[in-house]
C-alpha cells in the first residue's frame, strides 16, 4: 500500500470515521480484506476498478452491510451496534430508488423527521436542503415526474438535510447535466470545507479530482493508496514523472538536461516538444523557468503529463496486478 | 470460411427442424426452474402425497378392500381421478412458480427482440413457454398418478380390476393435457399483460375460479336457482369435464359439453390476447 | 460541531435512536398515504365489489325466499371469510416490507436512527388499517344495501349475525396480514408461499379429520361465529361424516389463540426484519 507521508502530524482527535481490520467475504470470495483506515474531515474520493471492493467498502462504512470481521467506528462507537449514530450520517445510495408517489418536499420532510426533528424543524431544514441543491422550483411536484438529474439532486438533498457530520455519496453525479454537476461539486467542496467528513465513491476520475486531492484507492479488496494525490504520485518510484516541454528547439533543450542526475529519460516527441522523465522533478521545475528566459530555446509552455489522478490510478492498478 | 470475409455469409449448415424450434426454450426454462431448491422440495412433496395414497390403497387391498366397499375410498377410475384432484395444490403452485415471470420478464428486459431475431415464430415461442409450465404440471399430476396406476394394477388381487381401470392412463393424459394447456395459457396471457408477478399470480387465482369466484357463484346459485352461474368458474368446469370422462360424480348441474365449450372458449381468448402481446417490435408513438 | 467536539460530545454515549412510538407514527402515516395512492387499492376495490353486486341481486330476486340473516351468513362465510379476507390480507400483507425492499427505498429507513422493529410495526399497522378499512367499507355498503328501503331486514337476529361476522372478519384480517407480512419478510417469493398457505393449509387442513383442523386459523374463526347458519359447502360425504365428530373450544379460547397469533407473527416479523441483512444493488 502506498501511504503518502503526512506533511504534518495527523490530528487523530478530528477523525470521526475509522475502520479497524474490516473484512467482508461472500462465501469463498473476499470482498474487502483487513482494512484499517482513518478518514479525516474533508472530501475523500473512494476509487477502484469494478470488482475491486469499492462498493463493498462503501456499504460497510455506511453500515449497509455487516462486516464479517473488524469494525467501523463513528466517534469511537461501533456503527453496527448503535443505530443512533445515523443522526450523524447522511447517505446517498447509488440505486435510483425514491418514494415515487410523494412530492420532493414531502419525501424530504418525512426522511428528515425520521432523524428526530419536529415538523417545523424538518420543514426549515427541507427548505434549506432544497435551496442548496437548487430544487426549490420542483419541490412540490411528484418525484415520479422528475428527470434523472433532479432525482439525483433530491437524493443528495435528503442526505444533507439533517446536517450530518459524515456523508457517504455513492456516484452522486449519475445522470446530471454539466451545470448540475458543477453545482453539486461546488456543494460537496463546501461541505468538505465546513469540516464534514465526505466520502465520494466514483469511477469518473476527473470529477473526483475536481473536488478533492485526497483519495482512497482500493484494489482486490485491499487499500492500494491512501492520501493526497500529489504526495502519492511522488511516492511512486517505479514510474518517473513525465513532463512535456513545448519549445522551438527541443534538441537544444535536451542537450541541456542530459547531464542532470535526476533526469532518467529524454525523448523528442515532436518537432516542437520534448518529453522528460524524472524521479525528482523539482530540479527540472527549477531549471525550466531559466531556460524559458533564453530566447534561443523558445520555451513556450510545459505540462506534467501524469501528475493527475488518471495516470496515478493506472500506475497503481498496474503495479497492483 | 476465409478469415478476411467479414460480411454476412449465408448459413450453410443445418437448421433445427421446424416442428422442434420451441424445444430449446422449453428445455432451458424447465432446467433453470428445476435447479432451484424450492422446486425440488415441492416435487418431493407432490410425489409424497401420491405415495401416501398408494400406501393407503395397498393397505386397503390387503385388508379386503374395506375402505372401498364402505365408500370411504373411491374405486376404479374414480380413485385415479380423485388422486389427480388431490394434486391440485401442487399444480397451482407450479403454474404460479414457473409461469408468472415467463413472458413478463422477457417483455421487461426487451428479450422478445432477441428471441425473434432467431428463426422463431411467435407460436414457437408460445409453445416453448407453455411447454415449461406443462412439463411441471405433468410432473406433479400425470406422472405420479401413472405410477400409482401401475402400482395398483400390480398389487390388485381383484378379478377384473385391470379391465375396469385400463383406460385410466389415457384419461389422465387427456385431463392433465387439458389442465396444463388451459392453466398455462392463462398464466402466460396474464404474464404478457401485467408486469409484477404478484398481480399476475393473484389475477390467475381469481380468473381460475378460486377464492372469490367460487363463493360468489355459489351464492348466485342459491339466490337465483340457476346452476349456469358456474360457467364463469374455470376450475369447476375443468372438474366437471374430469368427472365426466372418469365416470365420477359431477359437481355441476349442467351437461359437461357446456364445460368443454367454456374451457375451449377461455383457452382461445387467452391465446388470442397472448398472441397479440407477443411482438418482436414494440411501436411507441 | 467539528470532529473534536463531536468526539467529546459522544465519547461516553452515542446518540440515541428515535423513540419507537414516534418512529411507528411517522412510518405509519407515510405508509398509509403511499398505500392509498397505489394501483392495487383499485384492483382490490374491484374484487370487494362482488358481495355488493350479490346483495343487489338479493334485493331484486331473493328477499322472499332467503331471509337477510341467512343471506348475510352466506355472504359472510363464503365470500368474506373464505375469499376476500385472504385476498385483501395477501395483497396488502405480503408487500409490507417486501415493497420497500423491492423498491430499494428500505435504504432510507436503514440509514436513519430508527429501531427496525418499530419500522416494521409502523408498516404492519398501516397495512392492517388499510385492509380493515377496505373490508369495513364493503361491509358497511352491504349493510346499507340490505336495509335501506327494507325495514323488515332490521331485526335483532340480523343485527346479531351481522355484528358477529363483522368483528370476526376484522379479526381475521389482522391475523392474516400479520402472517403474510411475516412471510413477506422471510421469503423471496412470499406471494407463492402465501397462496400455498391458503390452499394447502387453511383450506385443506381446516376440513381434516380429528384435532388437526384446530391448527388452522379458519377453524378458530368459524368457532367465533356464534350464530351459525346453514352455510353451503363443497364438502364430500366422506369429510362431512368425519366432521360430524365435533371438537369444541370455548369462544375465549379461540379469541386468545387468534390474538396470540397476531402478537406472535408481529413479533417474529419484527425480529427477522431487525436481524436480516438486505443487500441492495
Amino acid at each position: 500500500m502506498i501511504q503518502a507521508p503526512p506533511t504534518s502530524p495527523p490530528d487523530t482527535s478530528m477523525v470521526v470515521l475509522k475502520t479497524q481490520n474490516l473484512s467482508r467475504w461472500y462465501g469463498q470470495v473476499i470482498g474487502v480484506n483487513d482494512l484499517t483506515v482513518d478518514v479525516s474531515p474533508g472530501v475523500t474520493g473512494l476509487l477502484g476498478l469494478n470488482g475491486a471492493g469499492k462498493s463493498t467498502l462503501f456499504k460497510l462504512m455506511a453500515g449497509q452491510l455487516k462486516p464479517s470481521a473488524g469494525v467501523v467506528r463513528v466517534c469511537g462507537h461501533d456503527l453496527a451496534h448503535y443505530r443512533g449514530l445515523y443522526r450523524l450520517i447522511g447517505f446517498l445510495a447509488e440505486p435510483d430508488a425514491l418514494y415515487e408517489s410523494m412530492t420532493g418536499r414531502e419525501m424530504l420532510v418525512y426522511l428528515t423527521r425520521l432523524q428526530g426533528f419536529t415538523k417545523d424543524e424538518a420543514n426549515d431544514r427541507t427548505q434549506r436542503a432544497l435551496q442548496r441543491t437548487h430544487l426549490v422550483e420542483a419541490a412540490d411536484r411528484r418525484v415520479k415526474g422528475y428527470s434523472k438529474g433532479m432525482r439525483q439532486k433530491i437524493k443528495l438533498a435528503q442526505a444533507l438535510a439533517h446536517d450530518p457530520q459524515i456523508l457517504f455519496l455513492d456516484e452522486p453525479f449519475n445522470g446530471m447535466d454539466p451545470v448540475s454537476r458543477k453545482e453539486s461539486m461546488d456543494l460537496i467542496r463546501e461541505l468538505g470545507a465546513e469540516g464534514k467528513t465526505v466520502m465520494v465513491s466514483s469511477h469518473i476520475l476527473h470529477e473526483v479530482e475536481a473536488m478533492t486531492s485526497r483519495i482512497l484507492l482500493i484494489h482486490r479488496g485491499q487499500i492500494l493508496a491512501d492520501g493526497d494525490i500529489g504526495e502519492i504520485r511522488d511516492a511512486i518510484e517505479r514510474h518517473p514523472h513525465r513532463i512535456e516541454v513545448h519549445c522551438d528547439s527541443p534538441r537544444a533543450l535536451a542537450s541541456e538536461f542530459i547531464s542532470l542526475q535526476d533526469v532518467q529519460g529524454l525523448r523528442v516527441s515532436s518537432e516542437n516538444a520534448l518529453l522528460l522523465e524524472s524521479d525528482l522533478p523539482r530540479e527540472v521545475y527549477r531549471l525550466l523557468p531559466e531556460f524559458a528566459l533564453r530566447p534561443e530555446m523558445g520555451v513556450r509552455s510545459w505540462t506534467t503529463l501524469d501528475d493527475n489522478l488518471k495516470s496515478l490510478f493506472e500506475y497503481l492498478v498496474e503495479d497492483g496486478r | 470460411m476465409p478469415i478476411y470475409e467479414q460480411g454476412y455469409t449465408r448459413w450453410e449448415g443445418e437448421i433445427q427442424a421446424r416442428p422442434m424450434r420451441f424445444w430449446p426454450i422449453l428445455r432451458r426454462g424447465f432446467l433453470a426452474e428445476l435447479k432451484r431448491r424450492r422446486t425440488l422440495i415441492l416435487l418431493f412433496l407432490a410425489w409424497a402425497a401420491v405415495l401416501i395414497r398408494g400406501v393407503v390403497l395397498y393397505g386397503d387391498l390387503r385388508a379386503g378392500s374395506l375402505l372401498q366397499s364402505s365408500g370411504l375410498l373411491k374405486t376404479g377410475l374414480s380413485f385415479f381421478y380423485s388422486a389427480l384432484k388431490g394434486q391440485s395444490v401442487f399444480v397451482i403452485l407450479f403454474v404460479l412458480l414457473s409461469g408468472t415471470d415467463l413472458v413478463s420478464k422477457d417483455r421487461r428486459f426487451h428479450a422478445l427482440q432477441i428471441y425473434f431475431s432467431r428463426p422463431l415464430t411467435p407460436n414457437d415461442y408460445i409453445l416453448g413457454k407453455l411447454g415449461i409450465v406443462s412439463a411441471f404440471v405433468f410432473a406433479v399430476s400425470f406422472l405420479p398418478v401413472l405410477l400409482l396406476w401401475i402400482f395398483a394394477v400390480a398389487v390388485s388381487v381383484q378379478q377384473g380390476y385391470f379391465a375396469t381401470v385400463w383406460s385410466a392412463p389415457l384419461l389422465a393424459l387427456f385431463y392433465c393435457g387439458l389442465w396444463a394447456a388451459l392453466a398455462g395459457l392463462m398464466v402466460l396471457m396474464l404474464s404478457s399483460v401485467a408486469q409484477r408477478s404478484a398481480i399476475i399470480a393473484v389475477s390467475w387465482v381469481l380468473l381460475w375460479g378460486l377464492l372469490v369466484v367460487d363463493g360468489v357463484t355459489r351464492i348466485l346459485k342459491m339466490l337465483t336457482g340457476w346452476s349456469l352461474w358456474s360457467l364463469v368458474n374455470v376450475d369447476a368446469n375443468l372438474k366437471q369435464v374430469g368427472a365426466w370422462i372418469f365416470g365420477a360424480d359431477r359437481p355441476l348441474g349442467y351437461h359437461p359439453l357446456l364445460s368443454v365449450f367454456v374451457i375451449l372458449a377461455v383457452g382461445a381468448i387467452c391465446y388470442v390476447i397472448l398472441r397479440k402481446r407477443i411482438r418482436p417490435v414494440e411501436v411507441v408513438l | 460541531m467539528n470532529g473534536r467536539e463531536l468526539q467529546e460530545a459522544y465519547a461516553d454515549k452515542p446518540p440515541a435512536t428515535l423513540e419507537p412510538s414516534l418512529t411507528i407514527g411517522l412510518v405509519y402515516n407515510a405508509a398509509v398515504k403511499e398505500l392509498v395512492r397505489r394501483k392495487r387499492l383499485v384492483f382490490l376495490g374491484m374484487a370487494v365489489v362482488f358481495p355488493l353486486v350479490l346483495t343487489i341481486i338479493w334485493r331484486f330476486y331473493g328477499t322472499e325466499e332467503i331471509s337477510p340473516t341467512e343471506f348475510f351468513a352466506n355472504i359472510g362465510g363464503l365470500v368474506y371469510l373464505k375469499a376476500l379476507v385472504y385476498l385483501v390480507s395477501l395483497f396488502f400483507g405480503v408487500p409490507t416490507i417486501h415493497d420497500e425492499v423491492e423498491g430499494r427505498t428500505i435504504t432510507y429507513l436503514f440509514t436513519r436512527p430508527l429501531s427496525r422493529g418499530a419500522v416494521y410495526a409502523g408498516r404492519l399497522l398501516a397495512v392492517q388499517s388499510i385492509s380493515a378499512l377496505v373490508l369495513t367499507a364493503s361491509l358497511a355498503v352491504c349493510f346499507l344495501l340490505m336495509v335501506v328501503g327494507n325495514a323488515q331486514a332490521i331485526n335483532l337476529d340480523f343485527i346479531e349475525v351481522y355484528t358477529n361476522y363483522f368483528l370476526v372478519i376484522l379479526l381475521a384480517v389482522f391475523c392474516y396480514t400479520a402472517i403474510f407480512a411475516f412471510m413477506g419478510t422471510v421469503f423471496k417469493r412470499p406471494l407463492i408461499w402465501g397462496i400455498l398457505y391458503i390452499f394447502a393449509w387453511e383450506s385443506t387442513v381446516s376440513v381434516a379429520p380429528m384435532r388437526l383442523q384446530m391448527w388452522t386459523l379458519e377453524w378458530h374463526l368459524r368457532n367465533l361465529i356464534v350464530s351459525r347458519q346453514d352455510v353451503q359447502a363443497s364438502l364430500t360425504d366422506f369429510v362431512r361424516g368425519l366432521l360430524s365428530v365435533e371438537y369444541s373450544l370455548p369462544l375465549w379460547g379461540s379469541l386468545f389463540i387468534l390474538l396470540g397469533v397476531v402478537t406472535l407473527f408481529t413479533f417474529l416479523g419484527g425480529m427477522v426484519f431487525g436481524r436480516k441483512e438486505y443487500v441492495i444493488n
